[in-house]
């Protein structure tokens, strides 16, 4: 961003962007961010998903963070919430991963069972 | 934590725990020093302070996680200083200095990464940010980015990529860059 100028432009875009596309229903994304977490690796997960997000033009999540859960060894944690799937929770997430959960999870509705640590 | 901006990143979620709705993070460093200092007005720190240091203590069922502890450990090992001053309803005013000569100190790391995750997690909180190097400083203040999106959340993913580079290029600069 060179000047705040571009940051006007960028909103008014968002804002056109926002009125046409149907409003979905809004994907919850969790991440760990407790001590434990952070020293995991949570900040660079978090920052492919949002990359990713990002990449792949899909805004209808909302990113929430939690504390220890109790299952510091598999942190980072991240937990998927879709309107029509399981509530589930992914663990020892890496950056790559984070990257295929956004895509096929998140955006496409597919799980991926194998990193799956808990389900709900 | 390999870097202090993890730990510091640690100390912003501990305020975000404490509801506060506006912090400060004040970086200054110079070639022998770098000092940090973290405000917040949330609910403040009941009881004895140097407990908190104690890693095997919580204030708060087990949330609240080893942030200070950790960072008092860096300032034991390098012979710096730390300073906590809080209040119940008051806030929380967590401050420290570290020589940069010390071995066993981390880089200070990727602070605008930490900045900008904070703000995905907790657009609704009030971040304010100076960086200051010798004579030359950065200041970021969330809530003016807020202004100027009007309705736009300031945690949309192309905002975010956005923001991420204008930190960049502003840090770019304090460092030395033209």
């Amino acid at each position: 961003m060179k000047s705040l100028e571009d940051l006007k432009k960028l909103r008014d875009q968002i804002r056109e962007d926002m009125k046409i596309r149907a409003k979905g229903e809004r994907v919850k994304i969790t991440i760990g961010m407790g001590t434990t977490g952070i020293a995991s690796g949570a900040r660079e997960v978090l920052k492919a998903i949002v990359s990713e997000l990002e990449i792949r033009n899909f805004s209808d999540v909302e990113i929430l963070q939690t504390g220890s859960i109790g299952l510091d060894a598999k942190e980072p944690l991240l937990t998927i919430e879709k309107p029509g799937l399981p509530k589930v929770t992914y663990g020892l997430v890496t950056i790559e991963m984070a990257k295929r959960i956004v895509v096929e999870h998140v955006i496409n509705s597919q799980i991926i069972g194998d990193w799956v640590i808990r389900s709900s | 934590m390999k870097e202090l901006a993890l730990n510091i990143l640690d100390l912003l979620e501990n305020s975000a725990a404490a509801r506060a709705n506006n912090i400060m993070l004040i970086i200054n460093e110079n070639t022998d020093k770098i000092h940090i200092e973290l405000k917040d007005d949330g609910s403040g720190i009941n009881g004895n302070q140097n407990r908190l240091l104690d890693p095997f203590y919580s204030s708060k069922n087990k949330k609240f996680g080893l942030g200070l502890p950790f960072i008092n450990e860096i300032v034991t090992l390098c012979q710096g200083n730390m300073d906590i001053q809080s209040k119940p309803g008051s806030g929380t005013n967590v401050s420290f200095n570290l020589p940069k000569g010390c071995i066993d100190l981390p880089p200070l790391g990727d602070i605008v990464s930490t900045i900008v995750t904070f703000i995905t997690l907790h657009p609704e909180i009030n971040l304010r940010y100076e960086h200051l190097i010798e004579e030359k400083y950065f200041i970021f203040d969330s809530q003016e980015f807020k202004t100027m999106l009007e309705d736009v959340p300031i945690n949309h993913p192309e905002v975010l990529k956005l923001l991420e580079s204008y930190l960049e290029n502003n840090l770019k600069n304090l460092y030395g860059g033209n």
